[in-house]
């Protein structure tokens, strides 16, 4: 499983000239040499700091002959047993950032340890510079299910297993109540700790808007209330309740668990099922080849109501999901929109240990890009650096096994389309800015 | 998914690095790490520091035995591989037993290459690559023996320099003209010889022998223009090759070491090679090579182990680096640090007094190489700016002046870049 720690952040440059305030206090702190490092350059107008960053993989740790380097699993600190260093230096080689250095006096290995957590040079810092990375507050919510054990989902069911997550970090205080409709959600709420309501499809998002009033009426504004729903009763059937309520302001959490098809009732087309796609209803034979359009992309729509907070995310990436939740949390004055892409193994004709796998490539392929929109201003929570060709996504499930290369193609166009869309959004927000 | 059994040969850098992964990838699949040497991984690189006495023998393990025992790990030392036959995915060590494997990972290293001096076979010569030789060595010490070392490269110069600092008479004795050819020229190398003198080393360089004899309790090399030289003890360090003779007849290809590709996979299926046995890809050369270093072993291992375990893993490539300290002195040399071709261009500087030096090498923008003979600088971050290809173009006078505190600015502005990288 992912672990999360609070770490040292360091903003690129922006020390002031005369200030050593860190590097002092560090210096004070443990004694010699400052670990934190003033870097500056004058000719270039640059005043900054380094200092190690307690890599996941710290490439200092395997390099070292003596293994006195480890990192603990308690606090994710990088730390030197001192007595077993011998100095050779192949940590200082090792390192990319100038973590870990050999010291002038004695010439064994010395670094940051984060004071153990308490970070005197954050606390001398007067200018941002330096700050703490607080992502061990996400763990803290991971601690409870409030989700039954077991399932009556299919095996390798993701949006099960998202609803799960969800419900961690969004009713971790079961100060919430679930809504659910008819589809394959409603094991999450059934199952959860909370109140759940259900209602019928085109229904949810205004009975969760009158719900929420009636605590925001009777002083409990705190209450949230969550919707957990499909697609069906998301870009079909429920769409105009949803788009009304978002138009409204809402003050709801409304999470589309996208599995690209009416799945509960036997794998039937919904406008989110993607191009090219098999189901029952978009058959494959000698007429047609699978889905004859393109899918509906909801979150988008969503983000152009200009509601309060909208995101994609997926059980792929766990870190950005939590902190995309974690955020749904703080809004107060208007509706969140999250939507997760769920694969369906049985609906998508794939080995049921598959959903993950399947849930990575759709994020590497740019066939679902990992983005967030603040009433209308986009932001990128991911990116790819070499996005991989659409054929590793399909490759991967049998509803797509039909596909000839001039239909693999036009799928590539239609995800190329949509990541160029939503990359001048977010290319706007900066423009903005 | 049924459980894969995954097997390592060699307790080096490489094979505990593949380990480490596929125990991070895979925890619920075996693994089992098989070493010839007699005691728990420990790395060669440490042992000059032992000799010199600056560490001690219990020091010298790199992990607890239970850290890598724990899980479905398993290590067997003292066993040694005598044949391995990928058609049956079998492995068949010393003692006639077996293993099978689904992927197999040979990291045996290497072992000392010994040149062909008449005589050197009969006059009981030490080596210095693994405990036990280091223990014999060690034996040998007692009546405080003049020590003669033959081949002044890394090893040969760390284990000159354990002894000086054990109070032994040292001398060195190489057959190219400078110590650690591989590394430094010029300066640098008055500088690293001047200091070894001062300690009272006697180097003779640029003598080739012809002949070693044992005249007494004495050995006696005779260099080939005629003059000799006595000792009690000789130490051989005259480079390694790879430890691939048990691999005779297993198909597996073989050039001066194993042949890998990006994935460090050889040419039989599921078994991979990485460290010393293996030749990868040499970063600036983009063709496979020799580096057997600590470095590349832990990167060739982290990838071989990746890859292993099912995570498609390419490597990008070594690049030759050294860090030498010796007696409160420290050199570095990584890249292309000697570069005969006039298309690169030099910055280099000398302080004869303070015992400095400092050469940077170009490529158009991008930094290649670097020498820095006791200079204040994070070796591993110009290495980080080679490794990025990053365009140094207009700051190579800055970064040459000031190392330190431009390196690292420069690795801080390629770190913003990859963050703000524009979405195109």
């Amino acid at each position: 499983m992912t672990t999360f720690y609070d770490v040292l952040k360091r903003e690129h440059g922006g020390c002031p000239t005369d200030c050593l305030a860190c590097e002092e206090d560090c210096a004070r702190e443990k004694g010699g040499e400052a670990r934190i490092k003033s870097v500056h350059v004058p000719e270039v107008g640059f005043r900054g700091v380094v200092s190690c960053l307690q890599c996941g993989e710290p490439a200092c740790m395997p390099v070292c002959p003596v293994g006195a380097i480890t990192k603990s699993e308690n606090d994710g600190v990088v730390r030197i047993n001192e007595s077993k260093c011998m100095g050779c230096g192949l940590c200082n080689m090792a390192c990319p950032y100038g973590g870990i250095y050999l010291d002038s006096d004695n010439g064994v290995a010395r670094k940051c340890d984060t004071c153990d957590g308490e970070m005197k040079c954050v606390r001398a810092c007067k200018y941002d510079v330096l700050s703490v990375g607080r992502s061990r507050t996400i763990l803290s919510y991971l601690d409870e299910d409030i989700v039954s054990p077991g399932t009556p989902a299919c095996p390798g069911c993701i949006g099960m297993l998202s609803g799960r997550f969800a419900l961690r970090i969004l009713a971790k205080d079961k100060r919430a109540v679930i809504l659910s409709c008819p589809g394959c959600t409603p094991f999450v709420a059934a199952m959860s700790a909370i109140p759940c309501q259900f209602c019928l499809m085109p229904h949810v998002a205004a009975v969760a808007s009158g719900i929420k009033r009636q605590y925001v009426s009777s002083g409990k504004e705190d209450i949230r209330v969550i919707a957990f729903v499909g697609d069906g009763a998301t870009a079909d059937v429920g769409f105009q309740s949803l788009s009304g309520a978002a138009e409204r302001d809402e003050n709801i959490i409304f999470i589309c668990s996208d599995n690209e098809a009416y799945m509960n009732t036997g794998i039937q087309r919904s406008s989110t099922t993607p191009l090219a796609a098999w189901t029952f209803t978009t058959p494959v034979g000698d007429f047609r080849q699978g889905k004859e359009q393109k899918a509906k992309y909801m979150p988008l729509i969503m983000a152009l109501h200009g509601a309060a907070y909208v995101a994609t995310a997926t059980m792929a990436y766990p870190q950005d999901y939590a902190r995309k939740l974690t955020r749904a949390l703080e809004v107060r004055d208007g509706l969140v929109y999250i939507h997760l892409f769920s694969p369906c193994p049985p609906g998508w004709r794939a080995p049921i240990d598959s959903g993950i796998e399947i849930s990575q490539m759709a994020v590497q392929t740019n066939y679902f890009p990992l983005w967030e929109a603040e009433r209308g201003r986009f932001r990128f929570t991911h990116r790819e650096r070499s996005p991989r060709p659409i054929g590793e996504f399909t490759q991967l499930m049998d509803r797509f096994s039909h596909l000839d290369s001039k239909a693999l193609e036009q799928l590539q166009k239609a995800v190329d389309e949509r990541y160029r869309l939503i990359e001048s959004l977010c290319n706007r927000k900066s423009q903005s800015d | 998914m049924s459980r894969k059994r995954h097997l390592i040969l060699g307790g080096g850098s490489a094979g505990l690095a593949a380990l480490e992964q596929i125990r991070r990838h895979t925890p619920e699949d075996e693994v089992k790490l098989v070493t010839m040497e007699p005691y728990p991984p420990y790395s060669p690189t440490s042992l000059p520091y032992l000799l010199a006495e600056r560490i001690k023998e219990t020091d010298l393990s790199i992990h607890d035995e239970e850290y890598l025992r724990q899980g479905n790990s398993m290590l067997v030392t003292g066993k040694e591989v005598v044949h391995v036959a990928p058609e049956k995915a079998q492995v068949v060590y010393n003692d006639g037993t077996a293993d099978n494997y689904d992927t197999l990972l040979i990291a045996t290293g290497s072992e000392p290459a010994s040149p062909s001096i008449k005589g050197l076979d009969r006059v009981g010569c030490l080596g210095f690559h693994t405990l036990t030789d280091y223990r014999r060595l060690v034996s040998e010490l007692k009546d405080n023996p003049d020590v003669v070392v033959l081949g002044a490269g890394l090893v040969g110069m760390e284990v000159a320099s354990g002894l000086l600092e054990r109070g032994c008479s040292v001398r060195i004795v190489e057959k190219e003209l400078g110590v650690l050819p591989l590394y430094f020229n010029g300066p640098a190398e008055k500088h690293i010889r001047e200091v070894f003198l001062q300690k009272g080393a006697l180097i003779f360089t640029g003598k080739q022998v012809s002949q070693v004899k044992r005249d007494k309790d004495r050995i006696e090399l005779i260099f080939t223009n005629g003059r000799s030289l006595k000792g009690d003890v000789l130490i051989t360090a005259t480079g390694v090759k790879a430890r691939v003779s048990f691999l005779k007849d297993s198909g597996i290809k073989i050039n001066q070491g194993i042949l890998v590709d990006k994935q460090m996979r050889t040419n039989m299926p599921n078994i991979y090679a990485a460290g010393d046995v293996a030749e990868a890809m040499d970063f600036f050369a983009g063709e496979p090579g020799l580096n057997p270093i600590l470095p590349a072993a832990v990167d060739q291992g982290k990838v071989a182990g990746a890859n292993m375990a099912g995570q498609p893993t390419d490597y990008e490539g070594w690049i030759s680096m050294n860090t030498f300290n010796f007696f409160g002195h420290r050199a570095f040399s990584a890249g292309l640090s000697m570069p005969r071709h006039q298309d690169y261009n030099i910055l280099e500087g000398d302080d004869n007094a303070k015992k400095q030096f400092k050469r940077l090498v170009f490529y158009e923008d991008r930094l290649v190489g670097a020498v820095l003979v006791n200079m204040e600088v994070d070796s591993g971050v110009l290495v980080h700016l080679m490794r990025k290809r990053a365009d140094i173009g207009a700051y190579k006078e800055l970064l040459f002046e000031r190392p330190r505190d431009v390196s690292r600015w420069l690795m801080l502005e390629l770190e913003k870049k990859e963050a703000d990288r524009p979405v195109t």
